[in-house]
């Protein structure tokens, strides 16, 4: 614990004082996508690294707290760092709902029943012009302010990000090794065997879910004010909820440092794959690599590229 | 009302074949398909470019449609999922999704991207606009040939999985693999093979529909959760369910669509709400598991 | 008074009674030993004791009160454990922390629960294999995890499912003195196993199962002599010899 503590905090400062040295627009850019990926990713490991229950819905959460968020603030102004909080807490309320309906699930029909939610709920908010504005989006009416400092152009919107995602890997990594992370441990490896040592597994699986969907909900705040425009297609797409598991399982199912790697190097990729010239004419090339990349690491290294560095480390330790 | 039956009753023909495709899959290895839209697409796009460079009808391109899709079947799994299925069901999951971002954006590379969403279209295309009258309804031709050969491959499918040897190897493969395994049966093998004429069914539907919908690289997740839906109604792994529940899902979307108003947006919601209802309260659906 | 009383536990599936009206009581501190030929509704009687399954008709009466058709956690709350016969590690995690998870119910925190789970694994011998993963044990080890697991949770009553499957004779010698020790200890014992030097050692009385049904019960010299017994394990053939 000591160790992930000192390298978040020590990496997050390092950041801090270098990345505005030298960005400009497009690279905070970069960095902020990667740091809103790390959230989500961290978000759904929580439920499907560590838990073993694996949600293909998660966009829904996402969504949820993009839209209050956007909401809240278009109305009263609030504060980001109360807005977040209640997106997310909606965000976990929704989870109980879903919970209640789909746990009785085993496995893969759990993950069909979340994407199936997921998607119902994209359709709805697509025509419930009333609320979500359908397809025209919402757009960010006000500049809202996080803890009283205006939160505007991209440098503050990097810090923010910055301490977002420091903030939930730290609460991540404690929260795993804690009572309640066993517990959801515990569920994943042996449900029975958890049951036959006193644990509720269905009370656990829904605290797994109601963090996890709150970690979401207030990642996809953040995600909603920053780009400053929200619409289904961008928020509850089924490619949003597969794109944070696969992140996280690229990077390192259940694993803290997963999601963070995945998302740095997946994100990196797709923009080192934008900029290449002859490689213009076809954009979907990044997909098709993002594809391969998935399977060969299902297949072929299950623990991702965390597992992948580990390999790597105590080979050249046998040299040596 | 009884044209838009019998237009439900068309499309659910199509349908039908696509989910036996599914449902094959998921009773033999239960492995739930996520590039079972994609096959779809594939032969779509082939019987396309079969038009456009040979002139070849669409109907006679399932000659060629069905073996690249048996081969990419086959690949796919043998390469890929069988690796992948000892570590249990949803990892087969993860799996079939990222082969379908593969597939979908393979096919977008833009020397694929010819259909660029037009049907298959073009001077001497037998099908192009035509309509057969019987009885006073109208029917589209080309999903009236497609029926008849729906029901042409279900029969065919149903003899070849109770009289030959093979499809004999498949049910005991689908109900029992270790015993299958004991008793001499390649069990790998066959799995392949039933993967590939899953991806078979649906490359054939594709070639049917090509006339009738717009083409382009990420159709087959519209077909994905259509199948989706009939194979849980009917049941996993069931084919007359399959075939039911294609009729079925055909005909309430064509009345739906016609005497719903309004409906047509929120069509796709009473889908996955019956889909999650079934899975949640009757998860063999009509016929139960086995093949 | 009994600390289970099992009272005409009947479980069908379909039409298959696989249980068929078996009562028993165990008192406190005894060891009972639930033997038969297999299929005989062994297991399936643990699992409607421990939760895993309600029974189709009958009672479960733990401690005087009616549990029947509770849940297995809740039942651990109240005092009873039970091992696996096909054992369920937490593959991924060392020993240690197979116990320690087994010791958080019943601790306030991480911390209590490390402490006690040392002592878990001091009383059944598996302290020099704190940290190997316990997906890669042996089952003899397995199998002693898999005790180490349920006494973790304190039990007042502990129902072992073939403990003894798969070990070696000197690895069977090592689990009697366990089971000697934990039941001095004053845990109560239900113990179903097939390999009968092990029984007669441990158990205090026995009842006999054949199909669903106890054919015959009390203390193991007479059980072991009893005809009834004898045909439903050796057949009507070697009974008619004797």
């Amino acid at each position: 614990m000591k160790t992930t503590f000192i390298s978040t905090t020590v990496t997050a400062a390092l950041l801090a004082i270098f990345v505005p040295m030298v960005a400009n627009l497009h690279t905070y850019s970069i960095v902020i996508t990667v740091l809103i990926w790390i959230m989500f990713g961290l978000s759904w490991n929580l439920l499907g690294g560590y838990t073993g229950q694996v949600s293909f819905g998660h966009a829904m959460f996402l969504g949820v707290g993009a839209y209050a968020s956007m909401l809240i603030v278009n109305a009263v102004n609030l504060d980001m760092a109360l807005t977040l909080l209640i997106g997310g807490l909606l965000a976990g309320l929704v989870s109980l709902a879903v919970g209640f309906l789909i746990f009785r699930l085993k496995g893969p029909y759990f993950a069909l029943g979340t994407l199936a939610f997921a998607e119902i709920i994209h359709i709805v908010a697509r025509n419930m012009k009333g609320v979500t504005n359908g397809g025209e989006g919402i757009m960010l009416m006000n500049r809202p302010t996080f803890l009283g400092i205006q939160v505007f152009n991209k440098t503050e919107y990097f810090y923010l990000a910055l301490l977002l995602a420091t903030l939930t890997i730290l609460f991540c990594a404690c929260l795993i090794r804690s009572k309640t992370g066993y517990s959801f441990i515990a569920v994943r490896e042996d449900q029975d065997s958890a049951e036959a040592m006193g644990m509720n597994s269905t009370v656990v699986k829904s605290r797994a879910l109601f963090v996890s969907a709150f970690l979401a909900g207030v990642a996809g705040g953040f995600y909603g004010l920053y780009n400053k425009f929200i619409d289904p297609e961008m928020t509850l797409t089924v490619h949003m909820s597969v794109e944070m598991i696969f992140v996280t399982v690229i990077g390192g199912i259940g694993t803290i440092a997963g999601p963070v790697i995945g998302s740095a190097v997946l994100i990196s990729l797709q923009e080192y794959l934008k900029s290449l010239d002859f490689l213009q004419a076809f954009p979907s090339l990044y997909l098709i690599v993002y594809g391969l990349l998935i399977m060969l690491v299902i297949v072929y290294l299950p623990g991702g590229l965390v597992e992948g560095l580990r390999k790597i480390r105590a080979r050249v330790k046998k040299e040596s | 009302m009884i044209q838009t039956l019998f237009d439900g009753l068309m499309i659910g023909g199509v349908y039908a074949i696509i989910a036996l495709g599914l449902t094959l899959i998921f009773g033999v290895m239960r492995v739930i398909n996520m590039t079972h839209g994609e096959f779809v697409m594939i032969g779509m796009f082939t019987s396309y470019f079969m038009f456009q460079k040979m002139g070849l009808d669409p109907f006679i391109s399932i000659l060629i449609t069905a073996p690249v899709c048996f081969f990419i079947g086959y690949f796919l799994y043998s390469a890929f999922v069988s690796k992948a299925q000892k570590a249990g069901e949803e990892n087969t999951l993860l799996l079939t999704a990222g082969a379908s971002i593969l597939l979908v954006n393979l096919a977008a590379l833009p020397y694929f991207l010819g259909p660029n969403f037009s049907r298959l279209t073009g001077e001497g295309l037998y099908w192009e606009n035509r309509i057969w009258q019987i009885g006073g309804i109208t029917f589209n031709a080309s999903l009236l040939a497609g029926f008849f050969l729906t029901a042409a491959l279900i029969f065919l499918l149903s003899v070849f999985l109770k009289k030959t040897d093979t499809g004999l190897a498949m049910r005991a493969a689908a109900q029992q693999p270790m015993a299958a395994r004991i008793v001499g049966i390649n069990v790998p093998f066959i799995s392949g093979i039933t993967f590939g004429l899953g991806a078979v069914f649906a490359g054939i539907a594709g070639s049917v529909l090509s006339t009738t919908y717009p083409i382009y690289a990420s159709i087959g997740a519209l077909f994905l959760v259509k199948a989706f839906v009939i194979v849980v109604l009917g049941g996993m792994g069931s084919i007359p369910g399959a075939a039911l529940g294609g009729l079925v899902l055909g005909v309430t979307e064509s009345l739906g669509a016609t005497y719903i108003p309004g409906g047509t947006a929120y069509r796709d919601v009473f889908g996955l709400v019956i889909f999650l209802l079934v899975l949640l309260y009757r998860p063999q659906g009509l016929f139960g598991r086995r093949i | 008074m009994a600390i289970l009383k099992v009272e005409n536990l009947v479980k069908r599936f379909g039409g298959l009674a696989a249980v068929n009206g078996v009562s028993f009581e165990v008192g406190r501190g005894e060891i009972l030993a639930l033997i038969g030929p297999n299929g005989a509704g062994k297991t399936t009687c643990f699992n409607m004791i421990a939760g895993y399954m309600p029974p189709t008709e009958g009672k479960v009466i733990f401690d005087g009160k009616d549990v029947t058709g509770q849940k297995p956690y809740t039942l651990n709350k109240h005092g009873l454990a039970r091992t696996f016969q096909v054992v369920k590690p937490l593959a991924r995690l060392s020993v240690f922390d197979n116990v320690m998870v087994a010791c958080l119910s019943k601790s306030r925190n991480i911390t209590e629960a490390r402490g006690k789970a040392i002592g878990v694994l001091e009383r059944t011998g598996l302290a020099s294999l704190r940290d190997t993963l316990a997906g890669s044990l042996s089952i003899g080890h397995l199998k002693r995890l898999e005790v180490a697991r349920a006494l973790a949770t304190r039990p007042a009553l502990l129902l072992m499912d073939e403990p003894m499957g798969g070990l070696t004779p000197p690895e069977v010698d090592r689990a009697i003195e366990l089971i000697h020790d934990i039941n001095r200890d004053g845990v109560s014992i239900v113990i179903i196993e097939h390999i009968m030097k092990a029984v007669m050692a441990v158990a205090h009385s026995i009842v006999v199962l054949q199909n669903g049904e106890p054919i015959a019960r009390g203390k193991p010299e007479a059980v072991v002599r009893d005809d009834r017994v004898i045909r439903a394990y050796l057949g009507e053939g070697y009974a008619a010899g004797r």
